[in-house]
């Protein structure tokens, strides 16, 4: 008998994955542990191992298609097995649809784990109705009576020859009216449900409250079409654009901006680098700052709450989980750092360094992604005078940390100097941290930057 | 034996609905055959629209040239009745050697026969076997007899009636207020007959809006013709001075006896399904002999579909047209329904139209119903046709202005229907009709003013 390769749980509080890229084709030789298939789930991606050797019959989810946890994503024939004759499972993508079919409009969704992650996955649900397995034999809604579907004569037939029951069609002309190209967007919307059915939720959006303007519509410019190219909008840049339109709609996003004077803490890593690198670590600037901000963080816990929005509850942590915002060719990613106030500075270093490299090489698990409390973000690597970050919600604050450079800076003598100056940007949510807290936690991780030496009370 | 020859699609009937159908199956591939009893263009194009509205167009034109007294114009018309038949004859000619063209042109292989079932996708004609992997039956209808009133030399059907080149009665009795008595009763009357009609419900015309029904009836009575509703006839008697027909009221009561020359009985049809074998097919017929569809025109059997007359009311060409079309689609794999708007004219003059729902229909389906009227006294271009009787109603639904239904009579009703129907398909609103800019002086405008007058705005009639 074929066997079914499941989906597995990836983490815990994953409940879904997207088949990224299939790494063989159907009758390929797997041999046991072998990569086969590139998942992505919130913002990792992972390769799937093969949990048996024999051979690759069948794929039964499509690339850009999201597979729940436990649902079959490929049946595998074990060596020695005949293949031929092997009773192929229907078309999934069809299933897919029809599965969420299967959650009941108006339904709450169905209670999950405390989850950590930074993006949660969508859970309004919509009951899409399966148009490809009925189609309509009768007239739909006969008789003339209030309700009627409202439908041009070629809508209709293009609806039918579809097999799109009229029903399921949403109208734009006046009163509902379906109009031609209604159906066709909406045959079209099908299609990329059936692909990857998660973006039902956003294809049909709640409605949006009165006097809220809708997204901005994007046209090509006539005559330019051929040098736009259109890519669709999905794996971990559709996460991000989730995540930071979530920051940006439930945020009170405030910014505090200050400087600081990181002249000794550059002598500092410079007199540590030797000894670092003799431990095989390279020590960089981050393990001090973070170690900074976990001080300032216990010195004002209202930049480590979160907000449940659903039990309307401020959440106080008392564990320090620094979420590290990193560059990849693929999109920004947040790797984890956990409990930063109980490392000291090389392991942080070698933590930090091991991190961004799993990022870059888009090797993530889904735990080194998951449950930071604060975030920093490193923009000076790169090199901006100043920006303003986005929160990582469900965070309170995240903290932009800038290039050092040398400044001219006013000592307490009056003379000026050429120091090391670093500016920093802090983006808090305004809901949870007042100004005066949020400023202060800027000078505290200030104080601790300027003066490494306090830091050693924390090693 | 030869072997069976086999088709894709086979038709039966090749009347409107019929040819369509054939055609539309040759469109889309399909190998046809058409199978024709009679004559090509059935009852429509032979002996029903076509040459009754020929005669039609001879009686009004020697109205409008009586009536042309009035603005001046004196003439002394002298009607030729074998002429007129020829010129009839011409035009069914005409049309239906223009439907075997098409046929022949759509390579559709046209069989002469008539057809029955030998099985459920076998039918035998002329002692041959054919067979199909579907079917469509398109036989058409006939005039439904009455009792006490067999057809015959004194009683005519409507196919009789239009043999108007073997002399006109002096005295007609119509039965039956329905379009066929109306339109035949009409032409009679301005020939020279003598018209009594009678209706045994209260109003002429057994459906649509019961206000522009009287109306028509009203311009039918001052023409001439005498209309007697609510009256039913019970049989007849030949004697010296011509056919004793007893009259009784519908509900009973005292009956009474008028004296005509001829009787034309056009109480309805029947559907023709007589001879065919359907129960070989398998195929169901309801109570009153239609056979049983669906909205995609299939029968109880599989594969073998319905159109048109026999298959169900309301029994009109055009909606035949249109059932052929969605039955061959069918036939050919793709998934038609027929969910359309069938607009109904009566071809008098003044002409009748209406399409969609009745002010009682819409209150029933549960709208809030408001209605916009729009005489025709007050349209420009009806004055100047020396026709100013008419009226075109508009129903809509007071809540979501929704256009339910529209009513007229009027001169040329019946292409201004067109309109009408066309909005109900779009799902205009009342509003959407009387925002139309409508050409200037026309009939049409009518239409506008009344979805005006539905919002009290209408220009040429005060809003009350």
């Amino acid at each position: 008998m074929p066997k079914e390769i499941l989906m597995p749980e990836l983490a815990e509080s994953v409940v879904e994955g997207e088949i990224l890229k299939w790494l063989v084709e159907e009758g390929d030789y797997l041999k046991k542990d072998q990569p086969f298939v590139e998942v992505m789930t919130d913002k990792v991606t992972v390769e799937l191992p093969s949990p048996y050797e024999g051979v690759l019959l069948k794929k039964l989810a499509k690339e850009g298609e999201v597979v729940k946890v436990h649902a079959p994503i490929a049946l595998l024939a074990e060596p020695g097995e005949a293949v031929a004759g092997v009773k192929e499972p229907e078309a999934p993508p069809v299933q897919a649809v029809e599965e969420r079919s299967l959650v009941e409009p108006g339904l709450p969704p169905k209670e999950e784990k405390e989850d950590l992650s930074l993006f949660k996955p969508d859970t309004t649900q919509v009951a899409v109705k399966n148009p490809f397995l009925e189609a309509q034999r009768e007239a739909p809604k006969e008789g003339p009576g209030p309700g009627r579907i409202l439908a041009v004569p070629a809508a209709r037939k293009l609806a039918r020859e579809l097999g799109i029951p009229l029903e399921a069609i949403p109208g734009s002309g006046p009163m509902g009216r379906i109009r031609v190209e209604d159906v066709r967007a909406y045959a079209e919307r099908l299609k990329a449900q059936a692909a990857p059915p998660p973006e039902a939720p956003r294809e049909a959006p709640a409605p949006l409250p009165l006097g809220f303007p809708p997204p901005p519509r994007y046209t090509s410019p006539k005559g330019y079409e051929g040098l736009e190219e259109r890519i669709p909008l999905r794996g971990i840049r559709r996460t991000i654009a989730q995540g930071l339109w979530q920051s940006h709609l439930y945020t009170v996003r405030t910014l505090n901006v200050d400087e600081a004077d990181l002249t000794e803490l550059v002598a500092l890593r410079e007199r540590l680098k030797p000894e670092a690198e003799r431990q095989g670590v390279k020590l960089t600037y981050l393990p001090f700052i973070f170690k900074a901000v976990v001080r300032a963080l216990k010195k004002y816990p209202m930049l480590n709450t979160s907000l449940d929005e659903e039990r309307q509850e401020i959440v106080y942590k008392r564990y320090y989980h620094l979420g590290l915002a990193v560059a990849t060719e693929r999109g920004l990613v947040v790797p984890v750092v956990r409990d930063v106030d109980r490392k000291n500075i090389l392991e942080l270093a070698q933590e930090i360094a091991e991190l961004s490299a799993k990022a870059r090489e888009g090797k993530l698990s889904p735990e080194e992604v998951t449950g930071s409390t604060f975030t920093v973000t490193n923009i000076g690597s790169v090199g901006a005078l100043m920006s303003f970050p986005i929160i990582n919600v469900p965070e309170a604050a995240i903290l932009g940390v800038h290039s050092i450079r040398k400044r001219p800076w006013v000592m307490p003598d009056g003379s000026i100097q050429a120091r090391d100056i670093m500016y920093l940007s802090l983006s808090f949510d305004h809901r949870l941290v007042d100004g005066a807290e949020a400023a202060s936690f800027t000078r505290e991780v200030i104080r601790l930057l300027e003066n490494p030496d306090l830091l050693l009370l924390e090693m | 034996m030869d072997p069976m020859k086999t088709y894709d699609l086979i038709v039966i009937g090749t009347g409107p609905g019929g040819y369509h159908a054939a055609i539309r199956g040759a469109q889309l591939g399909l190998k046809v055959l058409a199978v024709e009893a009679a004559e090509v263009g059935g009852v429509c194009l032979n002996v029903g629209c076509i040459p009754t509205k020929a005669l039609l167009h001879a009686a009004e034109t020697l109205h409008h040239l009586k009536a042309a007294e009035g603005f001046g114009l004196k003439a002394k018309p002298e009607l030729d009745f074998k002429k007129l038949g020829a010129w009839r004859d011409g035009v069914v000619r005409k049309l239906t050697g223009g439907v075997a063209g098409l046929l022949k042109g759509n390579k559709v292989e046209l069989l002469r026969g008539f057809a029955r079932f030998k099985g459920p996708k076998e039918i035998e004609v002329n002692g041959e076997t054919y067979g199909a992997k579907s079917l469509i039956i398109a036989t058409g209808s006939e005039p439904m007899p009455l009792k006490g009133f067999p057809f015959g030399e004194d009683v005519w059907d409507s196919t009789r009636a239009l043999r108007v080149e073997e002399g006109i009665p002096q005295r007609l009795l119509v039965i039956g207020g329905g379009a066929v008595g109306l339109e035949l009763g009409q032409i009679y009357h301005r020939l020279g007959s003598e018209v009594t009609l009678i209706e045994y419900m209260p109003e002429i015309l057994p459906a649509g809006d019961r206000e522009t029904a009287a109306l028509l009836r009203k311009a039918l009575e001052k023409e001439g013709i005498r209309v007697r509703t609510g009256t039913k006839a019970l049989g007849y008697e030949k004697k010296g001075d011509g056919l004793r027909v007893l009259l009784e009221p519908a509900q009973g009561g005292k009956q009474e006896e008028i004296v005509v020359d001829k009787i034309l009985v056009a109480v309805g049809r029947k559907p023709r399904t007589e001879g065919l074998g359907l129960e070989k097919a398998g195929v169901r017929v309801d109570e009153r002999g239609f056979i049983q569809v669906n909205a995609r025109q299939e029968t109880s059997a599989p594969g073998v579909y319905a159109i048109g007359d026999v298959a169900r009311p309301p029994l009109l060409a055009h909606k035949a047209m249109k059932e052929g079309l969605v039955a061959a689609e069918n036939a050919a794999g793709k998934n038609a329904l027929f969910d359309y708007q069938v607009p109904s004219v009566v071809y008098t003059g003044p002409e009748w139209a209406g399409v969609g729902l009745t002010e009682e229909e819409a209150g029933k389906a549960g709208y809030k119903v408001k209605v916009g009227r729009f005489p025709l006294a007050a349209s420009g271009r009806a004055l100047t046709l020396g026709s100013a009787e008419g009226l075109i109603k508009v129903v809509g639904d007071a809540e979501t202005d929704l256009l339910l239904g529209v009513f007229m009579v009027g001169p040329q009703a019946g292409e201004l229907i067109a309109e009408a129907t066309l909005a109900l398909e779009m799902g205009a609103t009342v509003s959407d009709l009387g925002l139309t800019v409508h050409p200037h002086p026309t009939l049409s405008e009518g239409l506008m003013e009344a979805a005006e007058a539905l919002h009290k705005q209408a220009i040429h009639i005060l809003n009350r």
